[in-house]
């Protein structure tokens, strides 16, 4: 099915040595659409040395049209960008080289975000390792409803879809990227999910939940952040440090902030309880730190209030870098 | 009174059919498909023809996101999987499975527990013993198990209940060309998938030393991912190279030559005129562990009867090697078996001793005696029994 001349979806697949996976995620575009002329799925490598480029451009999706081309930049965001500008269809999505679709789930979200006009669709995500999946559901319960962007970021205290960040899990209407919102900030080593899915909620824009078959993510990679572990985890401090300078003028900053704070706290748990390297525990205590201070002190105390006795004790480092006590 | 079938495989589902056409069960009107791929969305699944069946239920749909593999059903899942397919089970007195070791297939026995079981085991390991202990209440369920005949000259281990089927060989005369056929054995488990590319390649290169195109059969459980990395490293043949999937293959013909790691499809091939050679298949069979690895009887079995270095075994050697590894592989299952087991190991050749049994698993199991006194030194270094001297003294 196509708007005119133009294709209904465009998929974007970032790779960078990808050559292991990409025929699986190519493999579940097969069956997407009632018309399989109507996905454009552009794979950009980014600087890959491996086949990753050679192997998409052999393997195709079937009626469907496929292009490869080269991310002039460096890292996903460049690279997703890059492939932003190429796309033509209506409705634009994400795919990392290492995940997959199950069959006919862009048809499912395509008549989920028509169906109440939203502008962009997002859904529970599945977590692969091995045989053993598991479900990291979507934090709203109100499935097939228009909601308001702000919807998706309060309240402070529980989870909201602002802390379900991975872009693969959704569907973007054309007019975001038309407005400017949807672009990556190419500044990110990591975390540009988080960052970008907090200015789509933030611009109040609208969105729907739906339940759909499955957009599934392979753990435990030698690539992943988590087996990495290096200086990339400090993306989420950076990311959430630009939300932080977004709503400095906003009406409803003190809220917001509040549940910046929120999340900051929560990942930076996450991360020091998994980081095994003393230089990056290092720099998350300071960076943290950083951000924190930057935050009015009433805001931080309030936030750390709400944190249980035993994740207190892991921020410790931090909180007593900022004046505030465990 | 009602049939249910639960299939997984095409070979599956042409053993369904060829046991419902010799009557050894109502035509299923109810058929459950489900995929043990490792992506199980993106494998494929059984070629069930419009209108075979009144029903064709897939169990991956019901159980989607999650894996058939990772699903251990207790009382409440059960009796959700019931109202799900209810009212098919209304009335079934006959339950068709293929591998009741697998998961699923024991849940679904006990959805319908009053049920007699037929067994479907399409491959070389119907002829051996379960490959995991069952418990004796299923056991005596079981009314039949139904396999095809790629030995027709051997005599499975399960005795009377064995339903054996002859094999609907490939048609037509030789054409000149090379099949190759792929396996999953990644997904069993046996190997990664690095080495699982690397023996297709393999495959793949030997075929090329051949006259005529070739023609790939990649496992339907295949990842893509896998099958598109292997066209990328076999491009140097693209010219030749034709990928297909079952259904489109049983166009094919007979090819002149069939290439695969361990394809049962290979016995059918010879026997049709097909030159056939296995790749890697003695190598991953040393390499195996444990000994009772559910895939050394069906490795070994082919293995005897398609070595390249020497002849396939005599009749009469494939029965001695089928009795002695169904015991030394499950001694528990058929205590009674093992008189058997030692008279058949003693006729066998020396070589096939060496080749397919590990000395001290027929040891432990009485079937051989322990090494003569001269050897006992070596026989304890080889076993880490034999503590030195100085250390000894260190000890004490």
């Amino acid at each position: 099915m196509t708007s005119g001349d133009r294709p209904e979806v465009s998929i974007i697949i970032p790779v960078h040595n990808g050559a292991d996976f990409i025929g699986d995620a190519l493999a579940g575009l097969a069956e997407q659409l009632p018309d399989p002329g109507g996905l454009e799925v552009i794979v950009v490598d980014d600087h890959s040395t491996d086949a990753s480029a050679e192997i998409a451009a052999t393997a195709g999706v079937p009626g469907g049209s496929l292009r490869v081309i080269a991310s002039a930049g460096y890292g996903v965001c460049a690279a997703r960008n890059a492939g932003l500008s190429q796309a033509t269809g209506r409705l634009i999505g994400f795919l990392d080289a290492d995940d997959w679709f199950a069959p006919g789930r862009l048809e499912v979200l395509r008549a989920a975000l028509d169906r109440v006009g939203a502008d962009f669709v997002r859904t529970d995500v599945v977590l692969v390792a091995e045989r053993q999946r598991s479900l990291l559901a979507a934090p709203e319960s109100r499935r097939g409803v228009r909601l308001p962007g702000r919807a998706g970021i309060l309240p402070s205290t529980s989870r909201t879809m602002v802390d379900h960040p991975a872009m693969f899990a959704g569907l973007f209407h054309r007019r975001l990227l038309d407005e400017g919102l949807l672009r990556f900030d190419e500044d990110l080593p990591s975390a540009e999910d988080r960052e970008l899915m907090w200015r789509l909620h933030l611009a109040d824009t609208a969105y729907v939940v739906a339940d759909a078959p499955g957009a599934f993510y392979r753990r435990g990679l030698p690539r992943s952040l988590t087996q990495a572990d290096d200086q990339r985890r400090l993306g989420y401090l950076t990311a959430l440090d630009s939300v932080r300078r977004g709503v400095a003028s906003d009406p409803d900053q003190e809220r917001l902030l509040a549940k910046l704070v929120q999340s900051l706290l929560a990942l930076t748990v996450q991360h020091l309880s998994q980081t095994r390297r003393r230089q990056v525990r290092h720099a998350l205590i300071t960076q943290a730190a950083r951000v924190l201070a930057a935050v009015p002190r009433p805001v931080v105390s309030a936030a750390v209030y709400q944190v249980d006795a035993q994740r207190r004790a892991v921020l410790a480092p931090v909180l007593r870098r900022v004046g505030v006590r465990p | 009174m009602t049939t249910l079938a639960a299939i997984r495989t095409g070979a599956g589902l042409r053993l369904l059919r060829a046991a419902v056409s010799r009557s050894g069960f109502q035509h299923p009107r109810t058929v459950l498909t489900w995929s043990d791929a490792m992506i199980p969305e993106l494998a494929g699944r059984p070629q069930i023809v419009a209108g075979e069946f009144e029903e064709v239920v897939d169990l991956n749909g019901l159980l989607a996101p999650f894996h058939p593999a990772q699903w251990d059903p207790g009382d409440l899942e059960l009796s959700l999987l019931a109202a799900l397919l209810e009212p098919r089970m209304v009335g079934v007195d006959t339950l068709v499975v293929e591998d009741l070791d697998h998961k699923v297939a024991r849940a679904l026995t006990r959805l319908v527990p009053g049920a007699a079981i037929h067994v479907l085991q399409p491959g070389l390991d119907a002829y051996g013993p379960p490959a995991i202990r069952r418990e004796a209440a299923l056991d005596h369920r079981v009314a039949a198990h139904w396999y095809f005949e790629h030995l027709p000259q051997l005599q499975p281990a399960s005795g009377g209940l064995a339903r054996g089927l002859p094999l609907e060989l490939p048609r037509g005369r030789p054409g000149e060309w090379t099949l190759v056929l792929g396996s999953d054995l990644a997904g069993a488990g046996a190997i990664t998938a690095t080495a699982e590319l690397d023996l297709l390649v393999e495959a793949i290169r030997l075929a090329a030393a051949e006259a005529g195109p070739i023609r790939v059969l990649p496992s339907p459980s295949m990842p893509p991912a896998l099958v598109a990395q292997a066209r990328w490293r076999c491009r140097e043949w693209e010219a030749r190279l034709e990928w297909g999937e079952a259904a489109a293959a049983r166009r094919w013909g007979t090819p002149s030559v069939a290439i695969g790691v361990d394809a049962v499809e290979l016995l059918a091939l010879q026997r049709a005129g097909a030159r056939v050679h296995t790749v890697g298949l003695s190598r991953l069979l040393s390499a195996l562990t444990p000994y009772q690895h559910p895939l050394r009887l069906p490795w070994i079995l082919l293995d005897s009867q398609l070595r390249e270095d020497r002849a396939p075994v005599s009749d009469e050697v494939a029965q001695d090697l089928l009795d002695t590894l169904s015991y030394v592989i499950r001694p528990e299952w058929r205590p009674e078996r093992a008189e058997r087991a030692v008279a058949a190991l003693a006729r066998l050749p020396e070589a096939e001793r060496r080749r397919y049994f590990w000395r001290l698993r027929l040891e432990r199991l009485g079937l051989v005696p322990p090494p003569a006194r001269r050897h006992q030194l070596w026989h304890q270094v080889r076993t880490g029994g034999l503590v030195r001297p100085r250390r000894r003294a260190a000890l004490e």
